[in-house]
């Protein structure tokens, strides 16, 4: 397999903390692989690590077919990096900092290409602004914009929307389409389900270890994931609070947690739509609607995490 | 009015606490300085170095060479066969004192006239030659038969002015202390922005990286040494005797050292805080120990050879024989020698010490 970014058994320890914990995954060319899971699970070092700016415990990463660890120069020049953390300079302004990485990465026809990602990124009202005045949104699109400067194959984002608004985040994603439409490989880590939608691939990492690796689709058709005794239903009523708590109160319920408007359940076989509906209007809520229901994204990281819980 | 002192107070504990770096620097630079300075600074001098130029070679001549070691002022360290060769090692900071002796020395007695020495005092530490004159002198007077007629006469600094002494030291002294600082900070401060995390996956490399951070400090540098040096000739009345090329040369070396000595140390940091700490570290020996203000000659013998490592000891010497004695570059080879060695060897430590990687 041709793979643009191939983790190989990556152990990361620090000190007596193992990050990452035999981690392997694979990401196909042209594609947006999305890593989830919670802070501190080893996502930043994961990236670290493809980057060359950590070096493994043991385990080995293949970027574009070259060792991230050993031929950390050559991967350098042909991967892109967003950080977590803002780290560009803030004391430099949008077009200082986009010459600054031009010429680190000896960008051929600089000032032309500095144009065209300005243009292409709609910064140019900022371009004279320096970074520090910079809203979170727009601070995300200079990076960006820093980091494509030199055409990487592969661009790493770690947690490239956290912290910005939604519609920033639906740009910032529009972005990262166009780009993957021009062949560059996306490895995204974010802890949004709506952009692990989003994703071709999505891996959810646990405590330095992958839970699970699939397409979205994949995830949610996963046997495994409700129990041959139990089944999952979407309740909808006049309040989803208030069936929430009612759930929680009553037996052959395993789970529940509200989904907008309406409440996600995983409850016992035996217990029956309407057997359900009218315990509810016991409770005091009338008028409630109970469906089977196909799990998402997130009741599978939820359901995946609670099992492998330490 | 104060509301919070308190938490303030056990939270900067806290900090301390958890940094150990910070505490175990704030501690023991003070007292290991103090230390050391105790013992080093002494302002009586001895073992000055000393060249002979014996014109007479006798019995009686060596016997004056010999009254002359013993009192203990005098160290002889080299011996001329001319008069030429007495003023290049006073020129070059080899030799403080050059001992003439006349070609006559032994036959005087029976002519009627004293036997007569020169002596050739180096100016430009009045501390030095003070005592080198004095002690000359006192032994003329002391020796019985024969007397003894000795001339000394000061070189370089005529009038014995300490101006002449002390503001070419305290140029060199002044560069090191505020270029070493700027480059100290470089890459400490990049590692607190957290820019240093997106310039590490940059193709830069280590010494484009701290090239770059040097080169425009040194530019900053020779503006600072031009107002300084125009400061000397004209406020101090220091007039620079020697060559204007090599003074400039000389002074790019010596700042170049001086900023790679704060590339080290900034590899070292972890914190802006560590960097402030080790800069001062590293800049007072720079200061007291460099012969700036207190003669090397007279510092315990392991302090003395620490002296050896420090660049401001070497520029310190270059000064002084540029400006004052009018020194060429061939009278300073070996100081130029050391000086470079040390600036090349800083700046490669810098580059090999830092890594492209944030563990």
């Amino acid at each position: 397999m041709n793979a643009a970014l191939s983790v190989r058994s990556i152990v990361k320890r620090f000190g007596a903390f193992t990050a990452l914990d035999g981690v392997s995954l694979d990401v196909v060319p042209g594609s947006i692989f999305g890593l989830l899971g919670p802070n501190g699970s080893g996502k930043s070092t994961l990236i670290r690590i493809c980057c060359g700016s950590l070096r493994p415990t043991s385990g080995q990463v293949l970027v574009l077919g070259l060792d991230a660890t050993r031929d950390a120069e050559a991967v350098r020049r042909r991967i892109g990096y967003m950080s977590q953390a803002f780290s560009l300079y803030r004391d430099l302004s949008v077009a200082e900092n986009l010459q600054f990485f031009g010429r680190v990465y000896g960008v051929p026809n600089r000032d032309a290409r500095i144009a065209e990602i300005v243009e292409r990124l709609h910064i140019a009202p900022y371009r004279d602004r320096y970074a520090q005045n910079l809203s979170g949104g727009w601070r995300q699109r200079l990076a960006l914009g820093c980091a494509l400067l030199h055409r990487p194959d592969v661009l790493f984002l770690d947690e490239p929307t956290a912290g910005i608004d939604p519609v920033a985040r639906r740009e910032l994603w529009n972005l990262l389409f166009e780009l993957a439409a021009d062949g560059t490989t996306l490895f995204v880590t974010t802890h949004y389900m709506d952009e692990a939608e989003r994703c071709d691939r999505v891996a959810y990492v646990h405590y330095g270890k992958i839970l699970v690796d699939g397409t979205p689709d994949e995830l949610k058709a996963r046997p495994d994931l409700t129990l041959p005794n139990q089944r999952r239903v979407l309740v909808r009523g006049p309040n989803a609070t208030h069936v929430l708590r009612a759930l929680s109160a009553m037996k052959d319920i395993h789970e529940a947690t509200v989904f907008g408007a309406e409440v996600h359940a995983v409850v016992a076989n035996e217990l029956s739509d309407a057997e359900l509906v009218a315990r509810l209007d016991r409770a005091g809520l009338a008028r409630a609607q109970v469906e089977g229901a196909e799990p998402n994204l997130e009741d599978v990281f939820v359901t995946m995490a609670r099992r492998n819980r330490v | 009015m104060f509301r919070g002192l308190a938490a303030i107070f056990y939270k900067e504990v806290r900090h301390v606490v958890r940094d150990p770096a910070t505490f175990v620097l704030a501690l023991f630079i003070p007292i290991v300085q103090l230390t050391v300075f105790g013992y080093a600074i002494d302002t009586d001098v001895r073992h000055i170095k000393t060249i002979v130029l014996d014109g007479s070679k006798t019995a009686q001549s060596r016997a004056y060479v010999e009254s002359l070691v013993n009192t203990e002022y005098f160290e002889i360290t080299e011996s001329a066969t001319s008069i030429d060769d007495v003023l290049a090692a006073l020129r070059s900071g080899r030799a403080r004192v050059g001992v003439v002796i006349d070609r006559r020395f032994a036959e005087s007695p029976i002519s009627g006239e004293p036997p007569r020495v020169q002596v050739l005092v180096d100016g430009s530490d009045p501390t030095v030659s003070t005592r080198a004159q004095n002690t000359a002198m006192l032994l003329a007077t002391a020796s019985t038969t024969p007397s003894i007629d000795v001339r000394p006469r000061t070189l370089f600094n005529e009038e014995g002015r300490s101006a002449m002494f002390y503001v070419p030291g305290l140029a060199a002294v002044i560069f090191q202390v505020v270029l070493t600082m700027l480059t100290a900070f470089a890459v400490v401060k990049e590692r607190e922005a957290g820019t240093l995390e997106q310039l590490l996956v940059t193709p830069v490399t280590r010494a484009g990286l701290m090239a770059g951070k040097l080169l425009p400090f040194l530019a900053i540098g020779c503006v600072a040494a031009a107002i300084v040096y125009a400061a000397m000739v004209v406020v101090f009345q220091v007039p620079i005797r020697g060559d204007l090329g090599t003074l400039t040369g000389l002074t790019l070396l010596y700042l170049f050292t001086c900023l790679a000595l704060g590339l080290v140390i900034s590899t070292f940091a972890r914190t802006q805080l560590h960097a402030m700490l080790i800069a001062f570290a590293v800049m007072l020996p720079s200061i007291l120990l460099s012969g700036f203000a207190f003669p090397r000659e007279s510092m315990p013998e392991p302090i003395y050879a620490f002296t050896f490592v420090l660049p401001t000891t070497y520029f310190v010497n270059i000064l002084r024989g540029v400006v004052l004695r009018g020194a060429t570059f061939t009278d300073l080879t070996n100081d130029v020698l050391a000086l470079s060695a040390i600036g090349v060897t800083l700046f490669v430590l810098g580059t090999v010490r830092f890594r492209k990687r944030l563990d």
